[in-house]
């Protein structure tokens, strides 16, 4: 039995205003999910607006009256008084739009600004530049929060870097900005010269986990995972997310290198991570064998999970596919997804799918950490993905699987008093509870919070009409908006409070970890542009590529910046090198480069189709 | 494949006769797993080795940073040249004492 709440405490509503008395400094609103509350204003009340990075601090203290109208959105910071009556009284209020204006994230160029400060951070960070040239050499894994790195002593990890890449990459495309490409050409080839195996029995290739150098300068190659989940073993993710700058790189500049490890690593996943006859990836192989099904891999032994199955497509194979358009990409991505559709639903034990199984596809419900627990992001990225290559190769499965995760994660994933997305929950309710267990903490990372933006940013560009889905991206981005930009230091907090409170310790305070390099704040910056500026605001969106002379197949530049609905986007303006350019198929969504033996800069307005 | 041991001054010397392909590899690296002890400097006498796979370079690999997190060192004795074409090509052959014979342990710094 616990006490009744006869103490103070502090928290954050976020909802809609419903009323506003000056008189009274008094605010009534309302959450998203249609519980009233009651906030009062005190005399060190204040208000700021959300700002983007780069952006200075914007107060609206002196703006309450024209701001608390009703049914805008707003965060309130306060205390809870339990008096004979409740309060509520406001410490700060952050609010998530000007006047009649549009929410802040919907902005012309708010992400594209948001990727180039975080590209620009990272530059500084990793490789002091603009003072200093770009030289991988330099590099870190681990950087604190302020950016600072450790001198001796250090880790290179593959997929952090190639992680990098994919930003570098992905702010090129939308800024147009030499510095990002040479970061992201540069990342790519410091991972073909240091990290690539090839495997010269087969020619198929494989990415060490990294390099550690100590501090006696000496570097040691690392084959093997040295992350505890993985640990002594070769992961299916490390695999495929080494893939994910290059690929994006590719899409830049059509470096037929990349094509070929990509297209080897592929091979790798093709003849030791799949089951051909039961279907899927899987999880782990062993370093000497390749083999899944080795004893020493313990507890990895010949498992499937989500990664395994599900992160190629984000990562890199709809990325490869776009550049491409190679069957090849599109018959594995339909794979994975059809895969995914068969075996993930669970719906009769749970509203979250199964992530994790044994080799026959029957439920691993004890391993490790995930138990019988459900990252609530899985769900949310598979809705977006189905969403996305449903586009391509329409599948009534498809649909219905994004549709119903859509539909289920704002009841047991999302958080109804404050907006934003929790982390790892328990996947089942025992008697007497409403809500799923947090497996360690009610905190929101910040990968998490772009699962829900993207899952519903991107449901809501293909499917226009279902308000609720316009209702969860507007708040979910409003309160990542809101909380995890690092106006001080720059990039992105690792996690929040629940309340929105940036938490910073322990490997959580890094910008840069196992588990952040600059891939999901950017990818966020790169999705949330192309989906906001061409379906659902409409309005023309420039893309830049910078193609090798030797570069794409035929010298076809595909340009489609994502898996968008059929019919909804044009080409309307091509330049190349500055100077207007028109052999370019409009609808096709491609460009024919001309005969050069220079490498093109190539600019493309991509206008939607109302 | 046959694989046995003996010591030599402060080495402790695995002598491999054989190919160490996909087939051989898993038995060596069994087998080192079980022979080797923490802290234990560790010569492969690989004079009779023609040829070495992918598989054999991991299992190389694998013992490398075994031996190194121990502190102790790891050399290569007598390695075929193609064997270390093929270790230049994958990128680490740099990371081995490479020797050509077992009378050069006794000369080798051991605490690189």
């Amino acid at each position: 039995m616990v006490n009744p709440f006869d103490f103070t405490f502090s928290d954050l509503i976020s909802g809609y205003v419903t009323h506003y008395d000056p008189e009274n400094r008094s605010i009534d609103l309302r959450t998203s999910d249609g519980r009233n509350y009651n906030a009062v204003l005190t005399g060190n009340s204040y208000a700021k607006q959300t700002q983007n990075l780069g952006e200075g601090w914007q107060d609206r203290t002196a703006d309450l009256e024209s701001l608390l109208t009703p049914g805008r959105m707003i965060f309130v910071y306060g205390t809870f008084f339990p008096e004979e009556t409740t309060s509520f009284e406001v410490n700060f209020i952050v609010f998530a739009n000007e006047a009649d204006n549009d929410y802040r994230y919907l902005e012309p160029s708010w992400w594209t600004q948001q990727i180039d400060q975080i590209g620009s951070s990272y530059l500084k960070w990793q490789f002091q530049s603009p003072e200093q040239p770009i030289d991988y050499k330099n590099y870190r894994t681990l950087i604190s929060l302020t950016g600072g790195k450790q001198e001796q002593d250090y880790l290179q990890e593959t997929d952090t870097i190639s992680r990098l890449v994919y930003g570098m990459a992905s702010a090129y495309m939308l800024t147009g900005k030499d510095e990002f490409l040479e970061a992201a050409e540069k990342g790519t080839d410091y991972l073909r010269d240091k990290m690539r195996f090839v495997d010269t029995d087969t020619d198929m290739i494989y990415w060490y986990h990294g390099i550690k150098v100590s501090s006696s300068g000496q570097e040691q190659k690392l084959l093997v995972s040295e992350f505890g989940d993985d640990y002594n073993s070769i992961p299916a993710y490390e695999q495929i997310y080494a893939l994910a700058g290059p690929v994006q790189t590719y899409r830049l500049n059509g470096d037929p290198q990349i094509l070929n490890d990509a297209d080897k690593t592929l091979d790798l996943f093709d003849a030791y991570f799949r089951d051909h006859e039961k279907g899927g990836y899987y999880s782990h192989i062993h370093a000497v064998t390749l083999s899944p099904h080795e004893e020493s891999l313990g507890r990895n032994k010949a498992k499937k999970n989500w990664n395994s199955v599900g992160d190629h497509a984000p990562a890199y194979l709809i990325n490869l596919w776009l550049a491409t358009k190679d069957m090849r990409y599109a018959a594995m991505l339909e794979d994975t997804f059809d895969t995914i559709c068969s075996h993930f639903p669970d719906y009769d034990e749970s509203p979250f799918v199964q992530e994790k199984f044994f080799d026959d596809w029957t439920k691993d419900q004890q391993w490790g950490w995930q138990q019988n627990r459900s990252v609530v992001g899985h769900n949310l990225k598979i809705a977006w993905n189905l969403m996305r290559f449903q586009a391509v190769r329409p599948k009534q499965i498809y649909l219905d699987l994004a549709n119903k995760i859509a539909n289920l994660m704002p009841a047991v994933g999302y958080d109804k008093q404050r907006f934003g997305w929790y982390d790892v929950v328990e996947r089942i309710l025992k008697p007497g509870q409403r809500f799923h267990r947090y497996a360690w903490h009610d905190r929101k990372a910040w990968w998490q919070q772009e699962q829900g933006i993207l899952a519903y940013l991107i449901l809501n560009g293909h499917l226009p009409d279902n308000s609720d889905y316009r209702k969860y991206a507007d708040e979910s981005a409003a309160f990542y908006n809101a909380f995890f930009l690092d106006h001080n230091d720059g990039g992105v907090y690792f996690n929040v409070l629940a309340n929105g409170i940036p938490y910073l310790l322990g490997t959580e305070r890094f910008k840069g970890s196992h588990s952040m390099s600059a891939y999901h704040s950017t990818e966020l910056c790169f999705l949330s542009t192309v989906y906001i500026d061409l379906l659902i605001k409409k309005r023309p969106l420039d893309l830049h590529f910078k193609p090798l002379a030797n570069g794409f197949k035929d010298r076809i530049l595909h340009v489609a910046p994502d898996m968008l609905p059929k019919g909804s986007v044009t080409i309307t303006k091509c330049s190349i090198d500055g100077s207007n350019y028109n052999d370019y198929d409009a609808a096709g969504l491609f460009v024919s480069l001309p005969d050069s033996k220079e490498r093109l800069k190539v600019k493309v307005t991509l206008t939607p189709i109302d | 494949m046959q694989i046995s041991k003996s010591q030599l001054h402060d080495w402790l010397v695995i002598h491999i006769e054989g190919q160490v392909d996909s087939k051989t590899s898993s038995k060596l690296n069994d087998y080192l797993a079980q022979e080797l002890d923490n802290a234990t400097n560790v010569a492969l006498d690989l004079r009779q080795v023609p040829f070495m796979s992918s598989a054999g370079l991991r299992t190389l690999l694998l013992l490398y940073r075994r031996v190194e997190t121990s502190g102790a060192a790891l050399a290569l004795v007598g390695l075929a040249a193609e064997i270390a074409d093929t270790m230049k090509v994958t990128g680490f052959y740099d990371f081995f004492i490479v020797l050509p014979d077992l009378d050069s342990l006794q000369t080798s710094n051991k605490s690189t």
